[in-house]
């Protein structure tokens, strides 16, 4: 380079930059004097497109000394110097102190940030980096709490630099460039099959040593399929802050849509696009403010990586780009996840097939060949560890390709796999943490079986397949047997699709006892799910129905186990609509006895000296938590006491023999809880704090772990009831009370947002309020406490007042109501319209609701009729023993019989 | 203090002493890097080191503003961005000295993080090819020096090159566009 040529060079660039950029080809081509000044000035001017060059001053390249650190000890390190410091915490280059040579990186929380989030979110980096084992991941070696107690991690120091900078500085070619991508995405591939998305995938966070070891890093905000990144809890969506690096996150990232493992796939594909033509794909993207480049990136299609390519040398040449990895690239970066490859090594595979010049998938669209392709690799999906195809889809595929339905099905077929759905067998489905990842089978399933249905027609083996297929999405989404995402309506939905369908099979072929049973299986899945709508009285008819159903299926093959299981589990639910779950039954708690015994007997007994099956002993244990449930509710409460102890003792033995059944170790908590509500209710009140808080303890971990977990919502949030109302009466403790009913809170709005359907949630929500605001005025703060009794009234006079309202709905709202400030409730008389239906509802076999027509009489005044009532309460309970304490509702009866009796004389 | 110095070799430089700098610059030296020093030792709040405020303070510091004028504060920063730079790729290269092989990285970072990785290498290196384009382009090369070193605005540099502003922004374009190319191609 002269300094002519300089000059030369300057004059055209400068002037070039005044001309608008669809005009610069065309200039340069008339003012250059040769081929390699065109170049050389198109080359400046692409890289002058690069803004972010030197536009920070020199001296902030440079990080700041901490010296406060250096030297400092972290666990077995000591502090070389700080690296670098952001929003969370600090990393740090420490080495051992045992032996300097093994460098490392720490990081540290910033203490002036350790809030719950970002240590919950810190915590989430170490597991995850915990469960992580993979050559190209970089690799958790400790962590732990420093001395101020601050969480901090440690991880191997990757000596490397961004894979793009890597790229550049080495000159690398196409194929070497995919090659490194290739290692990249074995990587990805590895954390997903590990169930973990990263949701940050870019260039500065994969580094490459200089032996051209690519290293994945920075799991900070990776999920194992979390509920907020997949939308779910949409209250703390919105105080979030955009934790993903903008230019490399996916249109559903942007517009807050759920999330998979497809954000990763389309993160790699911005990385491989710039990889391959040093632009972003939305470089030419509107960038007037955020909102239009969001609209960019979720509207506008980038263009082919080939056709921006505007001066061409080795390393970046159309040519080489046009056609396979055009297609590549775009297929990863679909705006549709289901568009894009469905796994990063699905991607790795194509790329592989590009360099050995065999065809590639993303340019094909159905062949035979393909499918044939898909089902072989199929099997090879079904085998591996975590992803498995949803059960119906296996069955499925395999009768089509035997039926020789259209090719359009294969690819309905594949996408169902790509979209890594979970088989619910229930080795999965009891693992902690699968509950969000089960989620998907609910959204995609359906579309897909509805499609399905309309072809299903006149293959009755096809159509049983798709009915059990709808029964296995309904207990995804909501079926108390196991565990669920707790949203009922949607779970009705699909039970409803696969009765009628059933129903006529079973018609058309008497003989099938598959068909009855399946049948039997929907009859009863809606009976368990209706209760919690309010349909008590057709979940009824359901049960019976089923209980019909499998007597029949068991009587043809009576030696088959599952037979006797199945009608066992049919009792169940006709108890729990009779009257087990408090909430949700008609008020018949005799006859809910009679099914629960029923369906105890139909539990084996264990033969000597062989340890009972789980699934057995957990059987016994869910029907004898009901039973005690039901000698509490009668004021047997020492009965209880002894039996929630001796389930207890049983519980805890079977989920220590299966210790990685979530669903073992729910039941000890379950029975914590109630065997702490006991206590309580005996004032011993020591014991039931204790067992409470342990209750608490567990569920919450639990909770944190799988927060799509229902059943554990469920259990933290009777257990914080519980133990707010016994600081309440028994402690006198106002303010630990209200601690425990502001929690409960939470987790009812969480339910109620989650599951609208849900009535039961919804009167609790109502209920915590107004305990809310009585520890509120007993504390003093009159005015909120008005506030909350208003708000829970109101939300309980709303499900009172819905026409398929159950009697404890009603009876819910009168006791709310009665309960009231009078300040809060205006005039008393509205309430004994409610009171009395409550009364009726319950067929006068309801001490409680009796209990509350009888305040309702006493504050109108009508004392001789309070008397009554309470008289017709009383009679409901035992005889009481001198001595032996009495229920809390007793006390009360009797306090009001003898205050009406005094206003009567 | 060294203002009265200091001031009468800005005085001397505008009155065309070229040989002011020579005694110039260790003062401006001495003064650059305690305060720069201070800062890179966090005693300043913030997390973004200001280039300008650095350079500005000294300025404040060495410079009876009584007595100078506007050409005396354009020398003055002139000399200060020399200097800036020759503190800042110290400061580089005895962090390069603690690192082996001079590489750049960093385990594991989280959102919001200001610096990404330990960038000294690169100024050493921005230095080193800055060195290349002093020889094609003297102007631009000091045009660079000024906004990137001494962290001066578009017109601050004007003033202190006495060149218009127009100038500046096409030479500071084709300047990082060179840069730029020269780094990624290095």
């Amino acid at each position: 380079m002269n300094p002519e040529r300089w000059q030369e060079l300057k004059r055209v660039f400068q002037a070039a930059l005044e001309v608008p950029r669809e005009d610069r080809e065309t200039y340069l081509r008339a003012e250059c004097a040769d081929d390699a000044m065109r170049q050389e000035v198109a080359a400046l001017l692409q890289s002058g497109e690069n803004t972010d060059f030197l536009s920070d001053a020199a001296v902030t390249y440079l990080p700041k000394d901490d010296e406060s650190a250096a030297g400092r000890r972290i666990g077995p390190f000591l502090i070389v110097r700080e690296l670098g410091a952001g929003g969370m915490g600090t990393v740090y280059l420490a080495e051992r102190e045992s032996d300097f040579r093994q460098r490392v990186a720490v990081k540290v929380i910033r203490a002036d940030v350790a809030s719950g989030e970002t240590v919950r979110r810190f915590t989430i980096e170490r597991q995850t980096l915990a469960a992580l084992h993979h050559p190209r991941i970089v690799r958790l070696i400790d962590g732990g709490a420093t001395e101020d107690g601050l969480p901090y991690l440690v991880v191997d120091y990757v000596d490397g630099v961004h894979i793009d900078k890597y790229c550049d500085r080495h000159n690398l070619s196409v194929a070497a460039r995919l090659k490194l991508f290739l290692e990249v995405c074995g990587a990805v591939h590895y954390a997903h099959q590990s169930l973990v998305v990263h949701c940050d995938l870019k260039p500065s966070n994969i580094l490459v040593t200089e032996d051209g070891v690519p290293m994945l890093l920075d799991f900070g905000i990776a999920k194992l399929l979390d509920p907020v990144s997949m939308g779910l809890e949409t209250n703390i969506a919105q105080t979030r802050q955009r934790a993903f690096t903008p230019s490399y996150a996916s249109p559903e990232q942007l517009s807050g849509r759920p999330v998979t493992t497809a954000a990763d796939v389309y993160a790699l594909g911005v990385i491989l696009y710039e990889l391959l033509t040093g632009l972003s794909p939305y470089a030419s993207a509107n960038l007037d403010s955020p909102a239009a480049w969001i609209k960019s990136v979720c509207e506008d299609d980038a263009p082919a990586p080939s056709t921006t390519i505007p001066v061409e040398t080795p390393e970046r040449s159309s040519k080489a780009l046009r056609g396979d990895l055009d297609a590549i690239v775009l297929k990863a970066l679909r705006k549709d996840p289901r568009g894009r490859y469905g796994s990063a090594d699905q991607m790795a595979e194509d790329i592989r097939r590009h360099l050995s010049g065999q065809p590639v998938l993303a340019r094909k669209n159905t062949t035979p060949y393909v499918i044939r392709k898909f089902l072989a690799r199929h099997k090879i999906g079904v085998a591996a560890a975590a992803l498995v195809v949803v059960a119906i889809g296996a069955g499925l595929a395999a009768r089509l390709w035997e039926a020789r339905i259209a090719a359009r099905r294969f690819e309905d077929v594949r996408n169902l796999a790509h979209t890594f759905l979970f088989d619910v067998h229930d080795s999965i489905q009891n693992l902690p943490g699968s509950t969000a990842a089960r989620s998907l089978i609910a959204q995609t399933g359906t579309a897909y079986l509805d499609r399905l249905a309309r072809d299903a027609r006149g293959d009755a083996a096809l159509q049983l397949e798709l009915a059990e297929g709808y029964l296995k999405i309904g207990d995804v989404e909501g079926n108390q047997f196991s565990p669920n995402l707790g949203d009922t309506s949607k779970a009705l939905e699909s039970y409803r699709k696969a009765l009628p369908i059933a129903e006529s099979i079973a018609a058309r072929n008497p003989k099938d006892m598959h068909a009855r049973r399946v049948l039997a299986r929907a009859h009863m899945d809606l009976a368990g799910a209706l209760p919690f709508t309010g349909n008590s009285v057709e979940a009824l008819e359901h049960a019976r129905k089923s209980e019909e159903l499998f007597r029949q299926a068991w009587g043809a093959a009576p030696a088959d186990p599952e037979g006797r299981a199945d009608l066992r589990r049919a009792y169940e639910t006709e108890g729990d609509i009779l009257g087990g779950a408090r909430d949700v039954n008609l008020g018949r708690n005799k006859e809910a006895g009679d099914a629960y015994r029923e369906a105890l007997r139909l539990i084996p007994e264990p033969r000597p000296g062989v340890p009972e099956a789980e699934r057995d002993g957990m059987a016994r244990i869910s029907l004898g938590v009901k039973l005690a449930d039901r000698d509490d509710r009668a004021g047997r409460y020492a009965e209880a006491l002894k039996q929630y102890q001796s389930l207890l003792e049983l519980a805890e033995r079977i989920a220590n023999e299966n210790p990685h059944n979530a669903r073992d170790s729910g039941m000890v908590g379950t029975l914590l809880n109630r065997l702490a509500a006991e206590q309580s209710t005996l004032h011993q009140n020591a014991a039931a704090i204790e067992n409470y808080r342990r209750f608490i303890e567990m569920a919450e971990a639990n909770l944190a772990a799988d927060p799509n977990n229902d059943r554990t919502r469920t259990g933290l949030t009777v257990a914080n009831k519980n133990l707010g109302d016994h600081y309440f009466q028994n402690v006198g403790d106002f303010t630990q009370a209200l601690r425990c009913y502001r929690r409960v809170a939470e987790l009812l709005e969480w339910q109620v947002r989650a599951d609208p359907g849900n009535v039961v949630a919804r009167a609790h929500f109502s209920e915590i309020h107004e305990e809310i605001a009585d520890c509120l005025l007993k504390t003093g703060h009159v005015a909120e406490g008005r506030r909350e009794a208003r708000l829970g009234l109101e939300i309980a006079k709303g499900l009172a007042d819905r026409p398929g309202a159950t009697s404890d709905q009603v009876y819910n709202y009168a006791h709310l109501a009665i309960n009231a400030d009078p300040e809060v409730l205006g005039d008393v008389a509205a309430v004994l319209p409610y009171a009395l239906k409550a009364v009726e509802m319950s067929h006068g076999s309801d001490p409680f609701s009796l209990h509350v027509l009888a305040r309702t009489y006493a504050r109108s005044g009508n004392y001789r009729r309070a008397m009554e009532m309470e008289q017709k309460a009383l009679a409901l309970f035992p005889p009481s023993e001198p001595g032996k304490p009495v229920s809390g509702l007793q006390e009360s009866i009797q306090d009001l019989l003898k205050e009406s009796r005094d206003k009567l004389k | 203090m060294p203002s009265a110095i200091v001031t009468q070799l800005l005085h001397q430089l505008s009155g065309g002493n070229r040989q002011a700098i020579d005694e110039l610059t260790p003062l401006v030296y001495s003064e650059l890097k305690r305060i720069a020093g201070g800062q890179l030792r966090g005693e300043r709040p913030g997390h973004t080191l200001q280039a300008t405020a650095l350079v500005h303070e000294a300025y404040l510091k060495l410079v009876d503003q009584r007595e100078t004028s506007w050409q005396n504060r354009a020398h003055f920063f002139g000399v200060a961005a020399q200097v800036m730079r020759r503190i800042l790729l110290d400061y580089a290269k005895g962090r390069r000295r603690e690192k082996r092989g001079g590489g750049m990285a960093l385990a594991t970072l989280d959102e919001g993080l200001v610096i990404g990785h330990d960038r000294s290498s690169d100024l050493i290196e921005i230095d080193e090819v800055l060195t290349r384009l002093e020889k094609l382009d003297e102007r631009q090369a000091k045009v660079v020096e000024l906004r990137f070193f001494g962290g001066l605005s578009v017109q601050e540099t004007a003033e202190a090159m006495g060149i218009s502003e127009a100038t500046v922004k096409r030479e500071w374009a084709m300047a990082r566009a060179w840069l730029h190319r020269e780094l990624a191609s290095a």
